[in-house]
């Protein structure tokens, strides 16, 4: 046996009864149980008669017309799998009989091997078998059990028959996962989550773990007809059960029965021979989609299930080490006509379930469904890296600076994208003009690229101060537009008589622009010695609104 | 005298009516006028409280008297919040008097319960330097004021809310309450409402940061 065989630590996951479960969630006589969140009132599919009969339904998976799966009901109604439809239903009348869906059950593994990509990049899939290779991530997290224990946690739904099997090989780890089930577990194993597990990752007891194993395991690898007639006559006729009574045999007149593939798995499986495998990759675009088993009526329906969307597409988000600036929801309705959309967008790159699902919460709070959902579909727009900065141990700038963006994200979310603001003065003699509003946006958020842009704003600043240097002070408070003001004996009215105390400056300018801007300012003050910005126009022709005032702004 | 200590012993929110607290509850940041922080509790705004300020009428240099607290904030690279000013803040006024507005975010919120909300959260998030809420006199009633101030203890910096002064009779969590009147020549008169201290009754007079005018 090669060293680089020995020191690998396969981690196999295998659910027997995965066709029966994914059939099962998308009965609503089922669902009910496990999702009691989603209120049943008003939805079609919950009636009173449904809740009672709610798992007594006896159940049955077929495929290619025989019997696949069947739940406990049915096989206490003595249904087995391999059984024909026409026997199955004379057993048992009011048997559920329902295709198997072998696409859902494939989108479900890759689903959980995003989960187990946070564990170790080294995962692949063997029709109906999860593969990990964990002997590189043992240390990181607090040895084999540690590790299990948190993989497990991927999969917590109780209805779910799930077998895992520690080997030091592949092919002996999916064995064991599928066809093992007792096998003396090494000390110290009590924990209660590791009953089902079955530990066989010391090379020395491999072939010891191994010999009980049926050899129905193998009959995947023959190649031809005759091959798996062969394997069949040697289990029912012969009565060679086991692997063990197999190894026993002559390897030649094996090779003849059975074929090269079944030996070279036999080999495989004890380490002798290598079993390169492929490891998955990470499909690009991210995209997610679920169909309910309910129809969604109010938004808020949808809310646990948007969460769940969410926290698979941060997983992984985070196994690519990317993060992404938006998230499109499409929902799909029941009348299937145009989808509707909810986006949510952020202000930087982020990859954390947590404040997706913050700024979902929001949205969905606004949002009014016209027609009850049937699905709902996640987009991922473009993925980038993700920045990864350095940790730090004390709440410095950088984390209240994430505070914060997120803070900005959330109001925005509730408030509107034109709710915040930031000012920027730009060097222009004009009042008006010389500030403006810009809207909150991701360039403007991170302060390295403001940074750069620093010498400008202090040269505009110091523009500035040399302007004020010479004409009048400005006011701080300024009006949305400049509001026309009576003249009363004499004097400019605004709520009483302004009395004018400094000025005038006098801009005239703009004529570039098409704009011609010819006025007088003044500051003036009222009775209560509040101090007011007024502007008279300058006119060259002396027509009725050349001598009107205008106040813009005010000294607060 | 013994007894006085003894009742001071009580409790550490107990104090003296003729004096300060001995230990102040919260941090303070000064408002840069010498004679306003004498008048004030840990001689400054309060951190992690509303301060109310109160003025019959916008413009009478309410701004103006926070400038240097702004100013403090964002040379520190604090952001400061104006929440649903009045008016708008002149940019190019506010820079000359050293504020820098890169750190300077205006929100605008239409709707009452959206305001109330909005300032909770950025009280809750405590990521703000500092927040100047204009919230229309509807909008606080003495429980939604409660409810801020309870948020307030949360966050780290002062938080300014300004009201018409027709509300200095109406009961109010705010721990320090100032009624502002303008002035002439560009100056401010302050009446302390109510302070965390012993009772303020008379005016007190502060010049306004602002280049003089020229006649």
């Amino acid at each position: 046996m090669s060293k680089a065989i020995t020191d690998k630590i396969w981690v196999s996951f295998y659910i027997n009864n995965l066709a029966l479960w994914i059939a099962q969630q998308s009965l609503p006589q089922f669902n009910k149980q496990s999702l009691p969140e989603i209120p049943q009132l008003g939805s079609p599919h919950f009636t009173e008669q449904s809740q009672h009969e709610n798992s007594q339904v006896p159940l049955a998976i077929h495929e290619h017309g025989l019997v696949y799966q069947a739940n406990h009901q049915a096989l206490v109604a003595g249904i087995y799998p391999g059984l024909g439809k026409a026997s199955a239903l004379s057993r048992c009348p009011q048997l559920l009989w329902i295709a198997r869906d072998p696409q859902a059950e494939s989108q479900y593994l890759s689903e959980q091997c995003w989960w187990l990509s946070r564990f170790t990049p080294h995962l692949c899939q063997e029709d109906g078998f999860l593969l990990a290779e964990v002997s590189r991530s043992l240390k990181l997290f607090g040895g084999l059990q540690a590790l299990v224990q948190q993989m497990l946690v991927g999969f917590s739904d109780p209805q779910l028959c799930l077998k895992i099997a520690i080997a030091c090989t592949a092919r002996a780890a999916i064995w064991l996962s599928r066809w093992q089930t007792r096998l003396p577990s090494p000390k110290g194993n009590e924990h209660p989550d590791f009953k089902n597990i079955v530990f066989a990752q010391e090379p020395s007891t491999l072939r010891q773990a191994l010999e009980t194993i049926d050899i129905n395991c193998l009959l995947s690898h023959t190649e031809t007809n005759r091959q798996s007639l062969n394997l069949r006559m040697l289990r029912d006729d012969l009565a060679l059960c086991t692997l063990k009574s197999l190894w026993d045999l002559p390897r030649k007149g094996l090779r003849q029965r059975l074929g090269a593939k079944v030996l070279l798995a036999m080999d495989q499986a004890l380490g002798q021979e290598a079993d390169p495998r492929t490891w998955l990759e990470i499909p690009e675009p991210l995209r997610l989609h679920r169909e309910l088993s309910f129809w969604a009526e109010e938004s808020s329906h949808l809310f646990k299930l948007g969460q769940t969307l969410i926290e698979q597409a941060c997983t992984q988000l985070k196994a690519r080490k990317q993060g992404l600036m938006a998230i499109t929801f499409e929902f799909h309705h029941r009348d299937h006509g145009p989808l509707s959309f909810i986006k949510l967008g952020m202000q930087a790159l982020c990859d954390e379930a947590k404040r997706w699902c913050a700024l979902w919460e929001e949205h969905l709070a606004k949002t009014v469904l016209r027609e009850p959902v049937i699905a709902v579909s996640l987009l991922g727009g473009i993925a980038q890296d993700m920045p990864q900065a350095s940790a730090c141990l004390f709440p410095g700038p950088t984390l209240n600076r994430q505070l914060q963006t997120s803070l900005f994200e959330r109001l925005q979310a509730r408030l509107g994208r034109r709710s915040m603001f930031r000012i920027v003065s730009i060097a222009d003699h004009r009042p008006e003009l010389a500030q403006m509003l810009c809207e909150m946006n991701p360039d403007t958020t991170s302060d390295d690229k403001s940074d750069d842009k620093k010498p400008d704003h202090h040269k505009t600043v110091a523009m500035l101060s040399n302007n004020q240097a010479l004409g009048l002070p400005r006011p701080i408070w300024f009006f949305d537009r400049p509001i026309p003001i009576q003249v009363r004996s004499d004097h400019p009215y605004w709520q009483g008589p302004l009395s004018i105390v400094a000025g005038p400056e006098r801009i005239e300018t703009g004529w570039w622009e098409g704009q011609w801007f010819a006025r007088d300012y003044f500051i003036a003050s009222d009775q209560d010695d509040v101090l007011y910005w007024l502007y008279r126009n300058r006119h060259s022709t002396l027509d009725q609104a050349s001598h009107q005032w205008f106040i813009q702004g005010c000294f607060g | 005298m013994d007894s006085k200590q003894d009742l001071l012993g009580l409790s550490p929110q107990l104090w003296w009516a003729d004096g300060w607290p001995q230990n102040a509850v919260q941090g303070s940041i000064t408002s840069g006028f010498e004679a306003l922080d004498q008048e004030l509790p840990a001689r400054g705004w309060p951190c992690g409280a509303l301060s109310e300020l109160l003025s019959n009428q916008t413009g009478i240099g309410e701004l103006r008297l926070l400038v240097p607290v702004m100013r403090q904030l964002t040379s520190q690279q604090k952001t400061v919040m104006l929440m649903n000013p009045p008016m708008l803040p002149y940019g190019p006024t506010l820079a000359s008097h050293g504020i820098d507005l890169k750190h300077l975010i205006l929100l605008k919120a239409k709707h009452v319960p959206d305001r109330l909300w909005a300032v909770e959260q950025c009280l809750r998030s405590n990521s703000l330097g500092c927040i100047l809420a204009w919230l229309p006199q509807s909008d606080l009633r003495p429980e939604v004021l409660r409810r801020l101030q309870l948020s307030a203890q949360q966050f780290e910096g002062p938080i300014f809310v300004f009201r018409p002064s027709m509300a200095q009779g109406q009961v109010s969590a705010a721990p320090l309450r100032v009624l502002l009147l303008p002035r002439p020549r560009q100056r401010l008169a302050l009446r302390i409402l109510k302070r965390r201290g012993p009772l303020h009754g008379d005016y007190l007079e502060i010049d306004l940061p602002q280049p003089c005018l020229r006649r």
